[in-house]
């Protein structure tokens, strides 16, 4: 039972996706550092449960996300092991070319606290029709009812009817004919069709984002996601893992959604003979500094093996290497640049080393050494150690960090005096009380600012760094802080992409904002200042009680006011079962960022102040 | 202001001993017959110049101002010597006779040059020997320097550092020959700061040094600002530092030493060997004096660590300390050894950074050499006692004394006696008056008794009876060393430092020299620690072994090559004279053996396994093992190798140098390199180039006997290693066959090295003799001379009836009249 609570007391919310969790560490296992004398393993075919859901957000870097399941309305979030795939308009594809609010269907095996939460793949509608050589072949448009009528068939496979499908749109469906986005008038009946979805729930079939017209344009997309898709994988590297390593050889079997087209893609450059480049990585597939790190290697053998399972390429090859590094290494994962691809860095934020850059802003994309090295951690943490005990405060004691068990909850209510108060966890809902630990080692954190227990409104959501107390509950607190403060620490905002209104909500008032994260920019290599790529997107819901701050702090905005583009930095309350989580206040433009932190920083002054006073006085 | 003027008298005192040196060389020479008529001049040298040289150099022609049908040897005479050294080069070179004159045979004119060469060397030595001069001088290595200083006042004083003494020359390998030890006035600079250094840490006029421990701990040395978080991770007490192999330009880390004394080193640390590979090797290195303070292999489990220490000395400053691990191994780049800002502190060998090097296999076992330390500490000065011994030594009368009682006598007094042991004789009365003047200077200007006393005692240390062995009396001439001067000789000869009390006793008691004390003696000082020097200094000198690295050999060609692996083949010479020594072995042992000394580096590398450890160990050979005998050991194959190629005639000639005593004539200018094969040709071996160099004539005589015993150890490469097949990079083909076969000039032939060794066994009087000429020259500072030749033989058939055991020879040197020989 407590393992079950701490893995309830350990889920993400929507907009924290960078939140480390421990369901994603214990679900690392068949490859993790902690244990590199076990051989890797595919999970086996069929293994998974299959749910099917809209992608809410994804975080690019670290390879986790979250999906708004379609049965339960429920948010449920997901890990991508390094074998992790997507699929997207029948192709493999970056994780930055997933739509989010696209209906997809989840593959998910256990972690090792039995949580369905390790992500084999996951397939959208167009690839689970297009995999088996569906398509549907218009029959009737009545755009003023919203629908096509359709009969679903396979050419290929000589079956003409395999049922009607009555394919629901909107005015913001998009119609592609080639590379051409066309008018839903063009639509002739005949034409075979392929769609993603959004919007659907145990109660309503979703709507078509896209419709794809006719085999050729099918191809088309298809060609498309998978050349961006091979751009992509190349600029990184082929990523594997390693079997095994024998005096100066790496046997790495390598990782694939689709193990037919990476024959094709790749075969060539991983046959016998051939030469490249060998890398260390990390499980979340980031390198360290390709550039540097790269080791000269050529490969000796490359054999077929049998796909059997999830994430494997069917393509083992052994390398020899010119120098033996200690992430080469039984478990361990690695990525193979072919000869003649240039190795560098990932992009800012993304590469572990951030080597030519000025200093990494975002802690959160810094290397997690709890992560990373857990053998140097005696406790167990949010990201390993499972086998060990937590961390137990001592009096008078500072806790190292990554000792502390995170926790997201909604502040319920709240004694300043007696450093008291009570939060609902996310998810789940259950009340916890808590109490924060004396003044010199527990503290609060409120919009960037040293506050206290009276300054967090209740209703907001807060990060907990939590401890066991003497029953083993983790209810004493050393820091407690907003999402405002975390993204603030991060140098984090969220640019709005688009604005639209929540599919499905019963408040009228609920916009859905989707969001890209984006970074500070950085000085690169040549000393100009250059943005990084985004490192992860979100959906988030504002309503009629939002606050919206924009230009001015003196006076309220409204939703309307919020343009694409804008930079966002929010608060918002907790996420529960058909209860999702809404922002509580946002931010927008960098100038009212500035403004704020001034009026915070000014506001902190004036507080140490009066303490120094009070201190005076007694 | 009294070192000032001591300065002047010190500095003084040593241009006395060398403008009194060069007086009586002087002298010796005017008063020597010159010309006499060696044997060979008249029927061997006179008919050629009578052929070939006199119709241009004679009564009616004197070309080039030289006649040489009246060229007489005058050993004395630079000038007549160097026409005769002319006169070789132009003839063994083929300028001389011209050539519109008739040439002469190479084996006539090889004949010549050998007479020439052999009165050259003649002279050369007769040049070294003291007894023609009244007083003779004969400074002291720096070695003996050290090993005195030590012995007289307990400091070890570090001669090879940056403050020390210049490296001595050598002359044929021997690095204390009278002539060859000059002392420049830059020399005489460094011998007074010298003697500064050693008398502050000696005396005790400083405040009593605070013996401490700097402790370098991990967190001092790698991970500074990781510190306050391992602490409450609570695992600060697991993290250590990992060195990887060959790390030469990392790890680094400043140490500062307030007082100059000795130290204690010690290391706490790990040493992973990966299975059937090397151990780690720790090297602790001062970079900005190149100077090794400690290097060892360390076989210590992960987590069973070991402390090793040693003694160090340290003088007051600044140094970065380099923590090496000095096993090769793969380090390209700093880049694959260097630690991330990530708090990730190295506690076991899990914790490693992907991308550095891997140390351990995927089970964890190692698989580079690694050594991980857990703390350094730098424990001193050690100081014995307080004031020290050398103090309450000098300073004889306590530290009790009244003020009134420090006077005039108790300095001289002081001064005297430090002076008799200094000196290693009586001190004379009024020598002692110009000592006592710098002292009383110093007081006059307000110096302490003790300080002032010490300026006197720095003129001694600077003064040339201290620095020089002094042989002879102006005033009393004489044939043999008195017993003062036979204990120094005696003690210089065995411990390499100046004699002990009860030696001093046996020469003040005036019985020295007679045998059977000088025999008691000499067996007592083989017995005390001391000899260790003889041990190690002898043979390093008779086998030259200071060429062993001197012509690295190339990395590409021989990667194995390493500075272990070169110490280790000196430390197996070095050892295999020292049993020979500790078990009174014979002398034929040197030239064969069934054992030999090694420790695991070397056994390794001559493919002999089952041994362990980085100490050279007494182990037993099997001919399948191709060893045995100096002439098979590493140190010497190398020596007379270059940095790409084994040299048999670099072999050839330390062969007739070291072991059988008769150096052939240099080579003649100009001589061309070994052809290598066209493009296309077979490959052939250095033998077969040299067979066809030899076909020259010219080249033949000397060739024939110098090569074949060169060519008898062509089965062992450039570093030692045994091998059948030579591999030759040029030409096409396999790589030939090797043939060690060869004759000795006089006639009887050998098929290979084992065989040729046996041959100088069975000439072991030989060997003895040629050896018993380097003992002598090792222990009278000078090259033997003809009139030396009966003498060294009587000496060697003595030792004949012992079956030439190594210390009776030892005994019949030092008891034979031509060690009391001035």
């Amino acid at each position: 039972m407590q393992r079950r609570l701490l893995h309830a007391l350990c889920v993400l919310l929507p907009c924290s996706p960078l939140l480390p969790t421990s369901l994603s560490t214990a679900a690392e296992a068949p490859a993790a550092t902690t244990s590199p004398s076990s051989s890797p393993a595919f999970p086996a075919h069929h293994s998974d449960q299959r749910i099917s859901g809209e992608l809410v957000s994804i975080d690019f870097i670290r390879r986790i996300g979250q999906f708004r399941a379609t049965k339960t309305g429920e948010l449920v979030e997901f890990t991508m092991p390094p074998y992790g795939t997507a699929q997207y308009l029948n192709s493999e594809a970056s994780l930055r070319d997933l739509p989010l609010g696209t209906f997809f269907l989840f593959f998910l095996n256990q972690d090792t606290q039995g949580g369905w939460t390790r992500l084999a793949t996951m397939q959208d509608q167009y690839t689970m029709d297009a995999s088996h050589s569906f398509t549907y072949r218009l029959d009737e448009v009545k755009l003023a009812e919203g629908k096509l009528l359709t009969t679903k068939h396979s050419v290929s496979k000589k079956q003409d009817d395999l049922g009607k499908k009555e394919l629901l749109v909107t005015p913001g469906t998009r119609y592609w004919r080639g590379a051409d986005a066309i008018k839903p008038k063009d639509l002739k009946p005949g034409d075979e069709l392929l769609f993603t979805l959004t919007g659907r729930t145990s109660s309503n079939p979703g709507t078509c984002t896209d419709i794809w017209i006719g085999t050729e344009t099918h191809a088309l997309a298809t060609k498309q996601i998978r050349e961006k898709f091979d751009t992509f994988t190349k600029h990184r590297g082929l990523p594997g893992w390693v079997d095994k390593t024998e005096g100066n050889t790496v046997t790495v079997t390598f990782f694939s959604g689709d193990a037919k087209l990476y024959q094709t893609l790749y075969g060539e450059v991983l046959a016998q003979g051939k030469g490249g480049n060998l890398c260390v990585a990390n499980q979340d597939l980031r390198t360290w500094n390709p550039g540097v790190d790269k080791d000269g290697c050529s490969i000796i053998s490359s054999e077929r093996i049998p796909t059997d399972g999830y994430g494997n390429s069917g393509i083992r090859v052994t390398l020899k290497v010119s120098n033996m590094l200690e992430g080469f290494r039984k478990g361990r994962v690695v990525r193979f640049f072919g000869s003649g691809w240039p190795t560098k860095d990932q992009f800012y934020g993304e590469s572990l080393m951030g080597y030519g850059f000025g200093r990494l802003q975002t802690p959160e994309l810094e290397e997690n050494p709890a992560k990373e090295y857990p053998d140097q951690f005696p406790f167990r943490t949010d990201f390993g150690n499972e086998h060990l005990p937590w961390y137990q405060l001592q009096p008078g004691i500072a806790p190292p960090p990554f000792a502390q068990h995170v926790v997201l909850g909604e502040i319920v209510k709240v004694d300043a005096a007696s450093r008291t108060g009570q939060f609902k966890t996310d998810r789940t809902g259950e009340v916890v009380n808590f109490s924060l630990l004396p003044q010199n080692l527990g503290s609060i954190k409120y919009l960037n600012t040293d506050a206290t227990l009276g300054d967090l409104p209740v209703g907001t959501r807060c990060r907990f760094h939590l401890f066991q107390d003497e029953q083993g509950k983790f209810t004493k607190a050393s820091l407690i802080s907003d999402e405002f403060t975390r993204l603030a620490t991060n140098a984090m905002t969220y640019r709005v992409e688009s604005i639209q209104p929540t599919l499905n909500s019963s408040d009228p008032t609920s916009v859905t904002v989707n969001v890209s994260w984006q970074i500070p920019e950085v000085k690169n290599y040549n000393g100009d200042m250059e943005r990084p790529p985004d490192i992860g997107r979100s959906l988030i819901r504002i309503n009629k009680d939002t606050k919206v701050w924009k230009g001015t702090l003196d006076h309220p905005s409204t939703v309307k006011d919020l343009a694409v583009g804008d930079a966002l930095i929010i608060n918002l309350t907790g996420d529960f079962a058909n209860d999702p989580a809404v922002c509580t206040e946002v931010w927008a433009g960098p100038d009212l960022h500035k403004a704020l932190a001034e009026a915070q920083k000014n506001k902190a002054k004036l507080a140490s102040g009066k303490d120094a006073k009070t201190a005076q006085k007694k | 202001m009294s070192a000032a003027g001591f300065l002047v008298s010190g500095s003084t005192s040593v241009w006395s001993a060398e403008s009194t040196a060069a007086a009586g060389v002087a002298a010796s020479a005017s008063s020597a017959p010159a010309g006499s008529t060696p044997v060979g001049l008249d029927d061997v040298v006179r008919p050629f110049f009578q052929q070939h040289c006199n119709s241009c150099h004679g009564e009616k022609k004197q070309k080039a101002d030289l006649r040489t049908d009246t060229l007489l040897i005058n050993a004395r005479s630079p000038k007549t010597m160097g026409h005769w050294e002319e006169i070789m080069n132009r003839i063994n070179s083929g300028d001389m006779p011209p050539d519109d004159e008739p040439r002469p045979a190479p084996a006539e004119v090889a004949k010549v040059a050998e007479w020439i060469v052999g009165q050259l060397r003649e002279a050369e030595a007769q040049n070294q020997v003291s007894g023609a001069e009244r007083v003779s001088f004969r400074k002291l290595s720096r070695r003996e320097y050290a090993n005195s200083v030590r012995d007289l006042l307990g400091v070890n004083f570090d001669v090879k550092g940056p403050s020390g003494l210049p490296e001595d020359p050598d002359w044929h390998g021997f690095e204390r020959i009278g002539p060859v030890l000059t002392l420049s006035p830059a020399h005489v600079e460094k011998h007074l700061a010298a003697a500064e250094a050693v008398l502050d840490e000696a005396l005790s006029l400083r405040p009593e040094p605070k013996r401490d421990v700097i402790r370098w701990m991990p967190f001092d040395m790698r991970w500074k600002g990781f510190a306050k978080e391992y602490e409450a991770r609570d695992i600060a007490n697991q993290v250590r530092i990992e060195i990887v192999p060959n790390n030469y330009t990392t790890d680094t880390w400043p140490l500062e030493i307030k007082t100059t004394g000795d130290y204690i080193l010690r290391v706490k640390l790990s040493g992973l060997r990966p299975e059937g590979g090397r151990a780690p090797r720790l090297k602790v290195y001062m970079s900005s004096v190149d100077k090794t303070l400690l290097e060892q292999d360390v076989d210590a489990p992960e987590n069973a660590p070991i402390t090793v220490e040693a003694r160090v000395h340290l003088i007051a400053g600044k140094y970065p300390i380099r923590l090496i691990n000095s096993v090769p191994g793969p380090n390209p780049e700093a880049r694959r050894s260097r630690h991330s800002g990530t708090p990730n502190a190295f506690t076991t060998t899990k914790s490693r950074v992907p991308w550095q090097m891997k140390l351990t296999d995927d089970d964890y076992k190692p698989i580079q050499p690694t050594l991980i330390i857990d703390s350094v500490e730098w424990d001193g000065p050690v100081v014995e006692s307080w004031p020290t011994a050398a103090h309450q030594r000098a300073f004889f009368r306590g530290a009790d004394v009244p003020t009134q009682a420090k006077d005039a006598a108790y300095a001289r007094e002081i001064l005297s006696r430090f002076a008799e042991r200094a000196w290693r004789r009586p001190v004379q009365p009024g020598e002692m008056d110009r000592f006592l003047k710098p002292v009383e200077k110093a007081q006059q200007l307000g110096e302490g008794f003790e300080s002032a006393v010490r300026g006197g005692l720095l003129a001694i240390l600077c003064s040339k009876s201290f620095l020089y062995l002094e042989e002879g009396s102006a005033t009393l001439p004489s044939a043999r060393l008195t017993d003062w001067e036979l204990a120094s000789r005696l003690s210089y000869f065995l411990w390499s430092s100046m004699p002990d009390d009860r030696l001093l006793n046996q020469a003040r008691s005036g019985k020295l020299h007679e045998p059977d004390v000088l025999r008691a003696e000499v067996r007592r000082m083989l017995a005390d620690p001391k000899a260790a020097e003889f041990a190690d200094s002898f043979p390093r000198q008779w086998l030259q072994l200071r060429k062993v690295g001197m012509f690295p050999p190339d990395k590409v060609l021989y990667p194995e090559y390493d500075e272990n692996l070169e110490q280790s083949m000196v430390a197996e010479t070095v050892g295999f004279f020292g049993e020979v020594l500790e078990n009174n072995d014979s002398l034929r042992t040197f030239l064969d053996s069934d054992w030999t000394m090694l420790n695991e580096r070397l056994a390794t590398h001559y493919g002999i396994p089952g041994i362990r450890g980085d100490k050279v160990q007494r182990v037993s050979l099997k001919p399948e093992d191709h060893r045995g005998g100096l002439l098979t050991q590493g140190a010497i194959l190398s020596l007379s190798s270059d940095g790409t190629r084994h040299r048999p005639v670099h072999r050839g000639v330390w062969v007739l140098e070291s072991i059988i005593g008769k150096p052939p004539p240099p080579p003649p200018a100009n001589v061309p390199a070994l052809t290598t094969p066209a493009a296309g040709e077979k490959k052939v071996t250095v033998r077969e180039k040299l067979e066809q160099h030899r076909a020259d004539p010219n080249c033949t005589a000397c060739h024939n006997k110098i090569d074949p015993l060169g060519v008898a150890f062509d089965n062992y490469d450039a570093i030692g290693r045994w091998r059948t097949v030579e591999t030759v990079r040029d030409g096409t083909g396999a790589d030939p066959q090797l043939d060690p076969s060869g004759a000795l000039p006089d006639g009887r032939a050998f098929k290979n090295g084992a065989e040729l060794k046996q041959l100088l066994v069975s000439d072991s009087d030989k060997f003895a003799l040629a050896f018993t000429e380097k003992l002598a020259t090792y222990a009278l500072r000078r090259g033997m001379t003809f009139s030396d030749r009966e003498e060294l033989k009587q000496i060697s058939d003595q030792a004949q009836s012992t079956d030439y055991k190594i210390q009776s020879l030892i005994e019949a040197f030092v008891t034979s009249p031509l060690f009391q020989k001035r």
